[in-house]
């Protein structure tokens, strides 16, 4: 991208260049969204000034040369710590950005988002978030009473709080089962020698308490999309996940078009009034129905991937928050795929000492040196 | 042969590259066939009945009507396990 607008804090304010904040800078074996959403952002609008919300100094991202990084950074502190550092902080990010939107993009910082709303709309920062009733019904804990609720066909979720409890309702749901944290991270045990390494391993992480769920054998169906906070869909890809890493995360997916699942995405959406980004991930076994498993209260890691085929639902957002005149989105065809690549980026260790000294970096791509003899 | 019907809107899911490759639409799962299940899948998707499978496969193979007639049948139950068409019983 070669309009990017200068980047000192400076020439920002002296100049009136929104910002908009993005978080989940990672790219790595977990890939977090941001630099996805970055990318699509700057497909629309390449003269927004992007501010990174890191809480890593090597997320990847902010050594990125290409168009998924952002023009600088902030470290912030972590969502656990709360709603209030989070907001001090961003205090702190506005007296040298004008930032006029967050698109928040990790599961964690939604409820503390959700709980500053109304301070971001005094100080007129948009950002579309569910309510917190939504919100809610779609956490791990709650998502199969919500399924059950709709007809929707999910696998059997039982919370547990102790390891006692654990073995029991892994037994009652018959191995093999998922052990998931609250959050994130979820381990497949097939007996319960594995039930108890995976509970140890997440419940170091993650604490107490865990989830045990059914695990379903079959193939994974995802839908990223965006609803209007009136019990509308506004426009969806939905695809197939044909490669998956070791974490169940998608390395490759191709679109395709199902009635039933946009009925079903239909039908939760509209039931959730979700507002904003989501995304939905199904699983369905030969001759049985689609059971839902997760819903995520944001874009995926892969939605600069219908943003590259014209349905750029990032872009929709911001120009939906901001009432700006709104690009026709596509329809994604049948058959478009992705095939996630990794490469290597370089970095100098001055980066790090940089946003780990001061808890902020003006992100300049690292141009190679030729030296010609 | 078996009277079965393969309703004609669960084909147009099916999208063909070559003779040998085909992409399933609503489930997104691609599949490499033989040619000749190829053939006979592009046959039902353009309309032909499943009787007149029999005389075309006996024209394109020189195959005898009672191999051509199993064969068919055999390809058909394949597919639809596959999940690559429904097949329903006509009343």
């Amino acid at each position: 991208m070669s309009s990017h607008p200068p980047s000192s804090t400076k020439h920002v304010i002296e100049n009136n260049i929104k910002s908009i904040a993005i978080s989940g800078l990672h790219r790595g074996e977990n890939p977090q969204p941001g630099p996805s959403v970055i990318a699509s952002i700057r497909r629309l609008f390449p003269n927004f000034r992007i501010v990174g919300l890191s809480y890593d100094p090597l997320e990847s991202s902010l050594y990125s040369e290409h168009s998924d990084r952002p023009d600088i950074a902030y470290s912030m502190p972590y969502p656990e710590i709360g709603p209030d550092a989070l907001l001090e902080r961003l205090e702190t990010i506005i007296r040298k950005e004008d930032l006029v939107l967050i698109i928040p993009c990790l599961d964690l910082e939604i409820p503390n988002f959700i709980s500053i709303s109304a301070k971001l709309r005094e100080w007129g920062i948009q950002c579309a978030l569910p309510t917190k009733l939504s919100l809610d019904a779609i956490s791990k804990s709650n998502l199969s009473d919500f399924c059950r609720q709709l007809n929707i066909s999910s696998p059997k979720t039982k919370t547990v709080i102790s390891q006692f409890q654990l073995e029991q309702v892994a037994e009652e749901i018959g191995y093999p089962v998922y052990v998931k944290g609250v959050f994130y991270e979820a381990q497949l045990a097939n007996s319960k020698q594995e039930l108890i390494k995976a509970s140890e391993d997440i419940a170091k992480t993650w604490g107490w308490p865990l989830l045990v769920q059914e695990a379903l054998i079959g193939e994974e169906y995802d839908i990223v999309g965006l609803g209007d906070g009136n019990g509308n869909v506004i426009k969806t890809c939905m695809i197939r996940k044909f490669q998956r890493s070791s974490t169940g995360k998608g390395a490759a997916g191709i679109v395709i078009e199902d009635p039933e699942l946009e009925r079903l995405t239909q039908c939760i959406i509209g039931q959730l009034r979700w507002n904003g980004p989501f995304e939905l991930e199904f699983l369905k076994a030969q001759g049985k129905p689609h059971a839902l498993f997760e819903i995520n209260p944001r874009f995926p890691a892969w939605v600069d991937f219908p943003s590259q085929i014209g349905c750029n639902l990032p872009g929709r957002l911001i120009e939906g928050l901001l009432g700006k005149k709104l690009t026709p989105l596509n329809t994604c065809a049948t058959g478009q795929m992705f095939v996630r690549h990794c490469i290597d980026l370089v970095g100098d260790v001055a980066d790090i000492a940089e946003m780990s000294s001061t808890g902020e970096r003006t992100i300049t791509p690292y141009k190679i040196k030729l030296e010609v003899t | 042969m078996e009277n079965k019907v393969i309703k004609k809107h669960n084909l147009q899911k099916l999208r063909f590259y070559g003779d040998e490759f085909v992409f399933n639409t609503v489930s997104g799962m691609c599949y490499r066939i033989t040619s000749t299940a190829g053939f006979i899948l592009r046959s039902l998707v353009a309309g032909k009945k499943n009787e007149q499978l029999v005389d075309l496969i006996q024209a394109r193979y020189g195959i005898d009507q009672t191999t051509a007639v199993r064969d068919i049948e055999l390809l058909l139950n394949n597919l639809a396990e596959l999940g690559i068409i429904d097949k329903h019983c006509s009343p």
